[in-house]
């Protein structure tokens, strides 16, 4: 069994997943700075799972929480928006890990044809991550963040479903369990 | 240092752009210059292919300095 897996948040992790979000080291290069009281991050979870446009997913290392990914589907559902963070600290000699199993469920499980990123300017460690893994430069923002820390552009990134299936296949090995949505309607992707 | 300690030390100072003298007990994830995550994914890649194994994620997560990385050598036989 795979010692990595993908789990959807409930509102049980409500209270985690907003200790993640208020670090600075996470919060820095986000569009806004987390500020919401934790009633509120309960409802926004219970709210999200009903929808049809976004998804989101917590990482796990031997059931250990340890990441979030987020995707949001355009049109069709053949090409979405992500993000990811890695909320433990501890974690972060997997961070490189998560992009590649998330990319090899997306294309190899789900069908998409690609994926895009929005990255801030000034966040060059994923800019460089992203572009080592393929990705392509289609667009920015301007001052696609603007908060009272910090304002930037933001790049738009895209990595096509051929270029990861052609040029990275030592990374597909990064395969493991992805939780699906409870809604049996929604999971069918209605 | 063995041959394969070398060959080891400096797998992580070409990927990390360290000296080539630079202290192996010195080598953390995090701490030496240049060892971010992505950095970590270059060397799990190219200790894969100087050494001809594959690393498993466990061994991943836990290859957070020189001497672990040693470890991982070890326990492949290498």
């Amino acid at each position: 069994m795979s010692t990595v897996t993908f789990v959807r948040p409930t509102r049980d992790d409500a209270a985690l997943m907003l200790g993640w979000r208020s670090q600075p080291r996470v919060t820095e290069f986000m569009k806004t700075d987390f500020t919401q009281p934790l009633e509120a991050q309960v409802a926004w979870l219970e709210a999200c799972e009903t929808r049809t446009d976004y998804e989101h997913w917590l990482a796990c290392y031997k059931g250990e929480k340890f990441g979030f990914i987020n995707i949001s589907w355009h049109d069709g559902r053949r090409e979405a928006d992500w993000g990811y963070y890695i909320g433990e600290e501890s974690r972060t000699l997997l961070g490189a890990t998560v992009p590649a199993y998330f990319y090899n469920h997306v294309f190899f499980e789900l069908g998409l044809s690609a994926v895009y990123a929005n990255v801030a300017e000034p966040n060059v460690g994923v800019l460089r991550l992203h572009r080592s893994h393929g990705y392509e430069d289609v667009g920015r923002i301007e001052k696609g963040i603007d908060k009272p820390a910090l304002t930037c552009d933001l790049l738009r990134l895209r990595l096509a479903a051929e270029t990861w299936a052609e040029n990275f296949k030592p990374l597909h090995r990064y395969r493991a369990p992805w939780e699906p949505r409870r809604t049996p309607a929604l999971a069918a992707g209605a | 240092m063995s041959q394969r300690d070398t060959d080891l030390l400096a797998i992580f100072t070409e990927t990390l752009k360290l000296p080539s003298d630079y202290p192996a007990g010195d080598l953390e994830f995090a701490k030496t210059p240049g060892w971010d995550s992505l950095a970590h994914m270059s060397i799990v890649a190219a200790m894969e292919d100087k050494f001809g194994l594959m690393m498993d994620v466990d061994e991943i997560a836990e290859m957070s300095n020189f001497a672990k990385a040693q470890e991982i050598l070890d326990k492949h036989g290498v």
